[in-house]
Order: C-alpha cells, then sequence, then structure tokens
C-alpha cells in the first residue's frame, strides 16, 4: 500500500490537530521546500507532522519511521556534529536514555535524575526553557530515579503543550514555548498521580538519607504525627504527601501518550530482581483530560476482585494480599487514533524468578493490552507469558503497521519482547495474524512453584534470539568439541523454551544447580532496542541481543520470599532480621554455575553462531526474515585450549542491543551502550533497507544509549542521539555541511 | 582488546590507556615474583590497590552499566562488610564478573569489571594508591578485603 494513500486516509481523524497549527505547518512546509517537493506531504501522518518526530516512537504508532530523505547512503559519512547539549550540566544521571521530540521548530527533553523537563533549539543547541519540580521524599525514595525516556507533546490552536511525568509520580502540563506550567491544569499545572489510585495520601518520612536499595529496601514510610525535618541529617518528615510506602512503591520512567485529547499514563515499580515484601503496589493505567488534568479513567493491570482476569490470581487479587504487586506497564506506548485504541505492553508480576507466592497465569502481566482511550475499557488482550518467572516485562510500545497478508490489507500490530518472538495480531481484534499455540513447557522442580504447563509459542514470525538449550544448538566443529560442549550443558536443565530455574543446591530431584536462561532477563529486546518499521514497504527492523546464561534460585533469609535470586538483603533497612546464627555462605553463588562464564569453554561459547540478535529484518507481509546483520560487525573468535588446536573458528556477532530507526532510503543505527566491536570507535551505522548491507558509518564521540529521532528544521535535516551517564550525559545533534 | 569499549570517548584516549596498561603491566613482573617467596606480606585493601585514575573511569562504567539497578547502599556498609570484609579480592571479583550485571551477567570485559571492583573499592573508603589493579587471579587471590580503621560506614560515595 503506497504511503500517500494510507496517508490520506489518516488525514480525517487527525486533521482537528493540525489545522490549529498554522506555525506547525509553515516550518513544515519550510522544510519540505528542501526534501521533497510533495506538497500533500503537509499532514498529519498517523498523528505526526511528516518531517517532524512528535512521539517517543516517532509517530503514534510507533514506526520510528521519518520519510526525510536529504540524509542518505551518498552522504551519510560526511554527517558532522551541530552542537551537543550537556544534560549533565543539569545533574547527574543513570545512563541517558532519552529519545527528544520535535515539534513545531522546538526540540522537548529530559534530563537529570530529576528528570528537568527544557526545550532546545534544534539549529543551535542553546537551551530555551527548563522545568523542574521538588518533590522531596517522593524523589528521593522513587524506584526510578533516573531521567526517563522522554516526554509527550500536544497543540491545538495555538496552544501547545509539554507533558512530563516526574519520578515522583506527578504530571506537569508545560506551555511549550515558555515551559511555563498550565494554571488550567490539575493544580497549578501539576496533577499529583498518587492520587486517584483509591489510596489515602498521608505524610512522608525517611529514616536515612539514600535512595531506594533495590528493589525495596530502605523506603519511606508513613510520618508519625507531628514528625519533623531535621535539616542537619537529612531524615524525618518533609511535608510532603503520598500513598502510603507500607503498601508498596509507584513511580514513572516512560513518557505518557496523547491521543485526541487524552493523556494515557502508566506507571513503573520496583526492580523485581531481589525484593524484601511479598506485597506491593500494582500497575496502573490512567486516562487524564490533557485540557484540566481531570482523570477520566483507570485501568487495574492486576484486577480487583470482581474483575475480568481476578480469577487468574489464585490466592487473591486485591491489593495488600500475599503475592500482589506490579505487572507495571512501565514501557512506552503505542496508539491507533483512527481506532481509538492505545495498545500498552504490560510487566510481569512481583519477583522476577519465583512465584510460588502468586499461582494462575497472573494477568495482565506480561500481556499486550488494547484498551478505548475515551474510557479506559479493555477492547482486547493477549497474554504472552503465563505466570512469569522469567522477568520477561513487555518491553517496548508495539509496532502498529498496516500490510498486505494473503493479498488482504491487514492492519496489525507487532510486538517485540524480551523473550524473542514478534507476537503479531490484527490491531483491532487481537486476532493472532498466525497463529499463536499453547505448548506444552517444561515443570518447575522448586518447592512451591506451580509454572504454567503451557506457554504461548508464535508459529511465524522465527524468532530473532537464542532460545533455550538443545543438544542440536552446541558446537560441534569435532566430536571431542561437541562431547565437552553437551558435557557442559547437561549441567543446568536444558529445553527448548521457557526454562524454570533450579535450586543452587541441587536439592530438587534432578539434582541441577542451575537452568540454562535464553533469552535472559535483559531480553531479546529490552527498553535499549526494539524494532522500526518502513510504512511503505512493511519491513519491520527488531534489533535485539541474544545471550545465554544460567539461572537459580536460593533462599534469601532476609527477605518474605519462599525463594530470590542469589542474594541476600540481610543489614538493608526494611530488609527481615536473619535467622539466629545465620552467617552469609562462604561459598558465593559463582564457581560453575557462575551464570556469566558458565557457558564458554577456553573463552569460546559452547552455541553454535547463528543470525540471531543484531539486527533481523522481517518482511510483514508474509512473516519471514529478510536479513540479518550483527550490531556493528563480527568478533574474531580465538582460544588456546587444545579442544581447539586445528580448529578455524567462526567469528561472533558482537553484542548489545542495537538502537534502530528508519527512514526513506536508510535504517540508522547505534550500537547501544553496550554494543559494538570492541576496539572500535563508537559510530552511528547505516544500512540499505532492502539488503542490510552498510552503506554508511561515522564516528560518534560516545555510544548511543538510546534509540535516535530524526527531523527536519529550516531545511536542513538532523539526527538527535543520547549518549553517556552520570554528568558525561548528552544530546548530540548531526547534520550534513552547509552547502 | 576492550578497556575502551565504553568509556572512552576518543582513539587519543585509548593509545593513553593502552600504554597505562603496558606500563601497568611492566610494575607487576617485579611484585608478581617477589610474591612467590614465602616471606611475602599479604597486602589488602587498605594498602592502595587501585589508581584513582581506575576508580574514576570504573565510576564512568559504573553509571553506564551498573547503576539502574545499584545505588551506592547495595554495596557499601552493612552489605560489604558482611559479605566480602575478611576475603580475597579475588572472590569479590570473582561474583561480580560472573554474576553481575543480573541481566547480562559476564557482558563485561575483565578490564571493566577491574575498574568497577577499583570503584567499589573507593566507594568503601579504601585509599588509591600508585599500582593499577589487575584482573590477574594471582594478584586477586593475594589481596585481603579489610575496611579502614577510620570508616565507620563504610560508605564514600559522591552524590
Amino acid at each position: 500500500m503506497a504511503a500517500s494513500m494510507r496517508t490520506k486516509l489518516n488525514v480525517a481523524s487527525a486533521i482537528t490537530c493540525a489545522l490549529g497549527v498554522a506555525g506547525a505547518i509553515w516550518w513544515h512546509a519550510q522544510s519540505l521546500v528542501a526534501a521533497t517537493p510533495a506538497p500533500e506531504a503537509v499532514v498529519l501522518e498517523r498523528g505526526n507532522v511528516a518531517g517532524e518526530w512528535r512521539y517517543w516512537g516517532g509517530d503514534a504508532w510507533s514506526t520510528r519511521y521519518s520519510p526525510l530523505d536529504q540524509i542518505n547512503a551518498q552522504n551519510f559519512d560526511s554527517l558532522e556534529t551541530a552542537w551537543q547539549w550537556p544534560a549533565g550540566a543539569f545533574g547527574a544521571d543513570e545512563y541517558y536514555r532519552t529519545t527528544p521530540l520535535y515539534a513545531n521548530g522546538r526540540l522537548f527533553t529530559v534530563a537529570s535524575t530529576r528528570r528537568v523537563a527544557t526545550a532546545v533549539d534544534p539549529e543551535t543547541g542553546e537551551t530555551l526553557w527548563m522545568w523542574r519540580l521538588d518533590e522531596g521524599i517522593r524523589w528521593q525514595k522513587a524506584p526510578r530515579q533516573f531521567a526517563g525516556r522522554g516526554v509527550a507533546y500536544w497543540n491545538e490552536g495555538t496552544e501547545e503543550r509539554v507533558i512530563v511525568i516526574t519520578p515522583g509520580y506527578h504530571m506537569a502540563s508545560l506551555d511549550a514555548k515558555t515551559g511555563v506550567p498550565d494554571p488550567k491544569f490539575g493544580r497549578n499545572g501539576v496533577v499529583d498521580l498518587m492520587d486517584g489510585l483509591g489510596f489515602p495520601l498521608v505524610p512522608l518520612a525517611v529514616d536515612d538519607s539514600g535512595p531506594l536499595i533495590i528493589s525495596d529496601a530502605a523506603p519511606a514510610r508513613k510520618a508519625k504525627p507531628g514528625e519533623t525535618w531535621d535539616p542537619v541529617k537529612k531524615i524525618g518528615a518533609d511535608g510532603t504527601v503520598g500513598i502510603d510506602p507500607a503498601l508498596g512503591q509507584i513511580a514513572n520512567s516512560s513518557p505518557a501518550i496523547i491521543v485526541g485529547d487524552v493523556i494515557i499514563v502508566g506507571s513503573s515499580s520496583i526492580h523485581g530482581y531481589y525484593p524484601i515484601r511479598v506485597r506491593n503496589l500494582p500497575g496502573y493505567v490512567r486516562g487524564f483530560d490533557v485540557k484540566t488534568g481531570k482523570q477520566l479513567w483507570k485501568f487495574n493491570l492486576v484486577p480487583e476482585p470482581g474483575e475480568f482476569g481476578a480469577d487468574t490470581w489464585k490466592k487473591g487479587s486485591k491489593v495488600g494480599d500475599e503475592g500482589v504487586g506490579k505487572n507495571d506497564a512501565w514501557a512506552t506506548y503505542s496508539a491507533d487514533p483512527e481506532l481509538g485504541l492505545v495498545y500498552i505492553p504490560v510487566g510481569m508480576p512481583l519477583m522476577d524468578e519465583y512465584g510460588g507466592h502468586r499461582p494462575g497465569d497472573n494477568l495482565f502481566g506480561n500481556s499486550l493490552l488494547a484498551l478505548d482511550v475515551k474510557t479506559g475499557q479493555r477492547k482486547w488482550h493477549f497474554q504472552m507469558v503465563h505466570h512469569d518467572i522469567w522477568d520477561y516485562d513487555t518491553p517496548m510500545a508495539p509496532n502498529l503497521m498496516d500490510v498486505t497478508i494473503d493479498g488482504r490489507v491487514r492492519k496489525i500490530v507487532a510486538q517485540s519482547t524480551k523473550q524473542g518472538w514478534l507476537y503479531v495480531f490484527d490491531r483491532a481484534t487481537g486476532v493472532p495474524i498466525w497463529p499463536i499455540e499453547e505448548k506444552p513447557v517444561l515443570k518447575s522442580e522448586v518447592p512451591g512453584e506451580e509454572s504454567a504447563p503451557t506457554q504461548p509459542i508464535p508459529t511465524k514470525p522465527a524468532p530473532y534470539v537464542q532460545q533455550g538449550l538443545e543438544e542440536e544448538d552446541l558446537i560441534d566443529y569435532t566430536p571431542a568439541i561437541k562431547d565437552s560442549a553437551l558435557k557442559m550443558a547437561k549441567r543446568c536443565r536444558m529445553g527448548p523454551y521457557y526454562i524454570p530455574a533450579s535450586l543452587s543446591d541441587g536439592s530438587t530431584p534432578s539434582g541441577l544447580r542451575c537452568s540454562w536462561y535464553a533469552p535472559g532477563a535483559a531480553g531479546g529486546v529490552n527498553i535499549d532496542g526494539g524494532a522500526s518499521i518502513d510504512p511503505e514497504t512493511g519491513m519491520l527492523y527488531v534489533a535485539s541481543q541474544s545471550t545465554l546464561s544460567t539461572i537459580a534460585l536460593q533462599k534469601d533469609p532476609c527477605s518474605e520470599f519462599r525463594y530470590s535470586s542469589p542474594r541476600d538483603n540481610c543489614g538493608l533497612i526494611g530488609a527481615l532480621e536473619p535467622p539466629p546464627g545465620y552467617t552469609p555462605p562462604t561459598q558465593r553463588p559463582g564457581g560453575f554455575a557462575g551464570r556469566g562464564g558458565a557457558s564458554q569453554i577456553g573463552g569460546v561459547s559452547i552455541l553454535k553462531p547463528r543470525e540471531l540478535g543484531g539486527v533481523t529484518a522481517y518482511n510483514m507481509n508474509t512473516g519471514d526474515k529478510a536479513w540479518w546483520i550483527p550490531n556493528g560487525g563480527f568478533i574474531p573468535t580465538t582460544s588456546r585450549d587444545p579442544l581447539f588446536a586445528g580448529v578455524t573458528l567462526p567469528p561472533r556477532s558482537s553484542a548489545g542491543q542495537a538502537q534502530v530507526i528508519t527512514t526513506k532510503t536508510l535504517v540508522i543505527y547505534g550500537t547501544g551502550r553496550s554494543g559494538g566491536v570492541p576496539g572500535q570507535a563508537p559510530q552511528l551505522f547505516a544500512v540499505d533497507k532492502a539488503t542490510g548491507k552498510q552503506v554508511g558509518a561515522v564516528e560518534i564521540a560516545a555510544k548511543t544509549t538510546a534509540v535516535p529521532m530524526t527531523f527536519m528544521h529550516k531545511g536542513r535535516q538532523y539526527i538527535v542521539f543520547a549518549s553517556g551517564a552520570g554528568t558525561g550525559a548528552a544530546l548530540t545533534a548531526l547534520r550534513l555541511p552547509a552547502k | 582488546m576492550s578497556f575502551c569499549r565504553l568509556i572512552c570517548p576518543s582513539k587519543l584516549v585509548m593509545v593513553r590507556t593502552a600504554r597505562l596498561l603496558a606500563a601497568a603491566a611492566t610494575l607487576y613482573a617485579l611484585p608478581a615474583v617477589l610474591g612467590a617467596q614465602p616471606t611475602a606480606r599479604q597486602r589488602s585493601t587498605v594498602d592502595g590497590v587501585f589508581t584513582a585514575a581506575q576508580a574514576t573511569r570504573g565510576a564512568d562504567v559504573y553509571n553506564m552499566l551498573c547503576q539502574s539497578c545499584h545505588s551506592a547502599e547495595s554495596h557499601t556498609g552493612a552489605p560489604f562488610r558482611n559479605n566480602w570484609v575478611g576475603k580475597p579480592l579475588a572472590e569479590l571479583f570473582g561474583y561480580i564478573s560472573s554474576e553481575m550485571p543480573k541481566t547480562e551477567p559476564g557482558s563485561l570485559s575483565p578490564e571493566e569489571y577491574t575498574l568497577v571492583l577499583a570503584y567499589i573499592l573507593k566507594m568503601n573508603g579504601m585509599p588509591a594508591g600508585r599500582r593499577a589493579l589487575s584482573a590477574a587471579a594471582s594478584q586477586l587471590d593475594s589481596i585481603r578485603i579489610e575496611l579502614p580503621k577510620s570508616t565507620t560506614s563504610g560508605a564514600n560515595v559522591e552524590r
């Protein structure tokens, strides 16, 4: 289907937004004169003005596609740095994970652990305005204390707004021209997102001056009557209010998505790695009026008793029930403004690798959920992992596409996942495009764990990363090599996929102390990677990493869980007291079961090198793989182990998750913070969309740490990406040299 | 090798780093021989077993790859004391390099793990010294983890 046809189809629903913004259209018209002479491009496409980048994923469909072609294969290598914007000047951050927006002549982004919202001049990199909120204890004890992934943009007439969700879970509506909070929105421009969830807000206090410790140690608490703030020790009650921390923690890490006049906002929970408490707050998705900040609806991602899905929590689904918590939809979202649906990728329930406290499938954990934008009513959902015990949160906005399958134009949504499959549905109905079959999977041997007997396995497309570990996956260059690899493989539980964890003390019937873990907790796809599409051809490009590690559980004597990932929380504020006489194990969970080195012989992975991870292109008209490339290149494999004497070892593909966008003529990617070929300078790559062949590369000061974006400003196309961590966080803008 | 995989902004720095490593290797030739003698004193982490530059670069790696899960409080103070004091540094290195990052264990280079280790020691109040820390097991085995006497909380992190 031609892009122009679809463009016209989308105009009707979105035109109210576009027509009101003469400025936006003017800038756009100016810029397109230089890029393409097509006058009909001055319209909204998927909620975006062509040549702009108004959503985190480029447009409401999360295509991460731009029709610009000023930067192309012929000139990519001559890209120059236009400016660098020192995000670190606003304060330190974790790794800098923002993708800025470009709308109506301005860039909008976030910076620092305080999540300062800013506007930046796209031509010069000058800061135009900044805004931040002092959130006191709410910020100090926020589970997601970082700059986050960005902001959301809305306009109507001459009104333009930037919506930012803070680490302390407030939502602000700022004038996009000035950064001044909109007095008509919430209270002085700010909505307290802890309000409206059904819990009273109480005064908060802290007993220490540090942050929350993974996952939920050293929390805030409800203040005592009359408690005050000690400014020297930085403890006590500072006057902030919030949900009683005894119920758990709630925060935010991704921007909202705006559809029409509705802001759709989710939440982030604590990390599920090593929680102490076996109950926490569940995840929620809510709709708010963009003009007033009024809450319109709330969807419970852990269904309350009586709601659809509550029966998938066999021990109860009420907040405060043992085992209830999380199912937070922390990733970015996508929407179809025409269908009036928003697509919510949902995270997992409480505790990543053990779920004995929450028997049942645990809806809406690990689901793709389609909600009506106006009412919040569930239109459809599909749970991709039942009763998750692998940390397979759904990590990324799904990609919406219109493709032609078996001669029929289909409106589809494709969800890339940590677990390495694309799940593809009719986006109006939720019916799988290609059958997804419930297949029997291995049963957990861990006491108390009722693992799901089946998991849904897509028949198509084929996965993009290694799945589990079976004999046929092992290197077999010589019989001796095969024997050694098999011997090593058999030391942990093997299987085709969804292999449940083993107990590290080997006390289960099999006696195994570990299970193979592929993909691991970071995917597959994680928030660093994910897919971009080409709406003209129906191609989808997914960036992922293919890894192999092991997984094991043991008892943390200082947490409420029966089993946890190996670690103890003893000594942390809020942890349980260890049992009398407890001493930390003298033997660390390392040795063979050490997860990193457990899959290598003499530095060589026991996995056969395959075309997995990196960037995989799928033709979504057929569901077939079209091409594959590694993330930045190949790494030579050598070994001094005599086992490999005389064997020519094939190179391995580089690690990490690439960060992909698509333009009229190119797939462009950065290698991500842990990708690329060791020893090579950081680069931004351009590849041919049809073949994957590299057609350009440009050295950059530091590796990309988030998905790049591109836009046209005053006749010049820019590519902007985030990099760095700490006070080294920065945005870099590239453009072609002036003629 | 991949020393600069994540943290060096330019080739210039990479060359410098390579020289530094070469220099460190030369420095270590002598102590390694001495270490083989039975009378050699066992060193501890209060003796300046890493350089300030290593800890600084380790902070960069830590911020990029560790901090999204770990605030400093998870491996300073009581958790550090309870788990690591009295053990050889090789054990802490082994733990970090085989188990971390939890979501991608073993995914850093040995050099990056060494830098992170140096930063963790710094966070726990250990002094920097003139000798660079190396990932060599023989060296790490001979260094005992001790807290400096002046450190009560063990935490020494710039926030």
